[in-house]
């Protein structure tokens, strides 16, 4: 699948008006709930991180907390986990439906080239977009973790800031967008390749969709692991 | 609709590359306003500061660490920091890296020369660089401390060694003729402490003293001073100069009386001796007065010769004729 996506890539004309659209899907969209998610991810873990360090740990290593772990962690792979259940599921149950009622025949048919038509679109929206929303999913976690601690955990905004930049590099940044990136490219390539595969009518639909799920939510966390054990 | 939805994907797109963007510039700490410059220092180790790490000059934080690279020789790193443009850094400054907290977290001050005299910073080859020293990290001080504790263990060892009974017993005796010393300090100290009473007494008597004879010092000065302003002091001195010229005659006078005096005393002189020579003479009974004196029987005879002198007077006076013929002719 993934090496006739590529090979599609010079249809241009084909794929070109039709990204757009799906990043309005894939993107625009999926922001509301990653946002939803980054914001109460945010909250939850300034709360633990003050728990957890009260007594000898300085509170400001809440900000250090909050930053490292939306940035790192968190804020890429829960809104990759949450985009694979919406967008992976999106993507397999549309083409799996198109699949079994043969409207994907019926492009070929009509000379259109369906990889280049369907899965194009999405895979570059998918690429684009996750690393989009990823970053306002991180800034949202990072504000509520901020206004958690200014009105929940008495601490001033200095301090917050001070942790939040006290160890940030900007590689952590670029370690957020590679991975965001790569959960993209994964979720929509999965997503198709299982609506690709779709067989049976509804029931084979209902299949191949949680199989996209489960199988790209599987991928986000090797991946996740992959990409800790090369890059940092 | 389908440009609506084109301008969505867009504001989206843009917002998150904005916030991508000035986001990481913010928490490098970079200045979009203002200027930066960028001076160099050099250490031989660095502890655990890095890019991002605060710059602060007298506790106040001016930038932050911009790059951290070992020079290619290996023998130095070499730290760029980037600082507001506007702090005007003091003379001879050098760098310290010190641990901002126990968790890691560094940081790059900026010091005065001479504030730690005792370490050695590195020295730059070219100037323009700071020279830099790092404190030590606390895996170097818990190290230290290791080392302290594995001697302070064998030296309680050796202690427990050399701690024997009669250890104990010369230490107990020890502390006997101790506590012996001290009250026997303690009966000196309470006998000096009458003395020293007496003694502080008359020190403050005495300073009093001296506090009233400065009053009159300073009293008597006044006077002087006063004297010394009034116009009298002209004729005083006139008078002090005649009185002077007066004494220098006198005195003129007093050596030549001197000079008759000493002449009169070797005069005297002259006749003393002759006094003596005399009076060793009469005692050695040489002389007819030596002999008178000296001789009783001599003495004996000139008394009854005066006897018989004053009888032959008498005679005479009675019978002048028997004596004394007259004839004129």
């Amino acid at each position: 699948m993934i090496w006739r996506a590529g090979a599609a890539l010079k249809e241009v004309d084909v794929w070109l008006g039709l990204t757009l659209r799906q990043m309005t899907k894939i993107g625009v969209d999926s922001v509301p709930i990653a946002l939803f998610i980054a914001m109460f991810t945010g909250i939850v873990l300034a709360l633990q991180a003050s728990y957890t360090f009260t007594g000898a740990i300085p509170l400001y290593f809440v900000g250090v907390l909050v930053g490292k772990t939306m940035m790192l962690e968190l804020g890429p792979v829960l809104t990759g986990l949450a985009l694979a259940g919406r967008v992976g599921a999106n993507i397999s149950a549309e083409l799996g439906t198109m699949k079994v009622t043969e409207q994907i025949d019926a492009l070929e048919t009509m000379a259109y080239p369906p990889v280049a038509y369907l899965v194009v679109p999405r895979i570059l929206a998918g690429i684009i977009m996750f690393p989009i929303v990823t970053a306002l999913a991180i800034g949202m976690g990072i504000g509520a973790g901020w206004l958690t601690a200014l009105q929940l955990l008495d601490m001033s905004t200095y301090e917050f800031m001070h942790g939040l930049t006290l160890f940030f590099l900007p590689f952590d940044v670029f370690f957020a967008m590679i991975k965001a990136t790569s959960f993209g490219f994964m979720v929509t390539s999965i997503g198709c390749f299982y609506g690709f595969q779709t067989r049976g009518g509804a029931e084979g639909v209902g299949r191949s969709t949680t199989q996209a799920v489960v199988i790209s939510s599987m991928v986000i966390l090797v991946l996740d692991a992959f990409w800790a054990v090369t890059l940092l | 609709m389908k440009e609506s939805r084109d301008a969505l994907v867009g504001v989206v797109i843009v917002a998150a590359l904005l916030l991508i963007g000035f986001g990481t510039l913010w928490l490098q700490g970079v200045s979009l306003t203002g200027e930066r410059v960028d001076i160099e220092a050099v250490f031989e180790r660095v502890g655990q500061i890095q890019p991002g790490s605060d710059v602060k000059l007298r506790g106040v934080r001016i930038g932050r660490v911009r790059s951290v690279e070992v020079e290619p020789d290996g023998e130095l790193v070499r730290l760029v920091l980037r600082i507001d443009g506007e702090v005007t850094l003091p003379e001879g400054a050098v760098v310290v890296l010190s641990p901002e907290s126990m968790f890691g977290d560094w940081q790059a001050e900026i010091q005065p020369p001479g504030v730690y005299p005792a370490q050695r910073f590195s020295q730059p080859r070219e100037e323009g660089t700071l020279p830099g020293y790092s404190l030590p990290d606390i895996s170097e001080l818990t190290a230290a401390a290791d080392d302290i504790s594995e001697n302070l263990g064998i030296l309680t060892e050796r202690v427990g060694i050399a701690f024997s009974d009669e250890t104990a017993r010369n230490i107990a005796s020890l502390i006997e003729n101790v506590e012996e010393v001290t009250e026997r300090l303690s009966e000196l100290v309470s006998q000096q402490a009458t003395s020293f009473t007496d003694v502080t007494d008359e020190v403050t008597r005495a300073t009093r003293s001296i506090g009233q004879a400065a009053e009159d010092a300073r009293i008597s000065f006044g006077r002087i001073d006063d004297l010394l302003a009034r116009e009298e002091l002209g004729e005083t001195l006139d008078d002090l100069a005649v009185v002077s010229a007066n004494l220098r005659e006198l005195s003129g006078e007093f050596r030549e009386t001197n000079t008759e005096v000493r002449q009169m005393a070797a005069r005297m002189d002259t006749t003393f001796a002759s006094l003596s020579r005399i009076t060793s003479e009469l005692e050695a009974g040489e002389g007819t007065l030596g002999r008178l004196l000296q001789d009783p029987t001599m003495a004996a005879e000139l008394e009854s010769t005066v006897i018989e002198l004053n009888l032959l007077l008498a005679d005479i006076r009675e019978n002048p004729r028997r004596y004394l013929r007259l004839s004129i002719f």
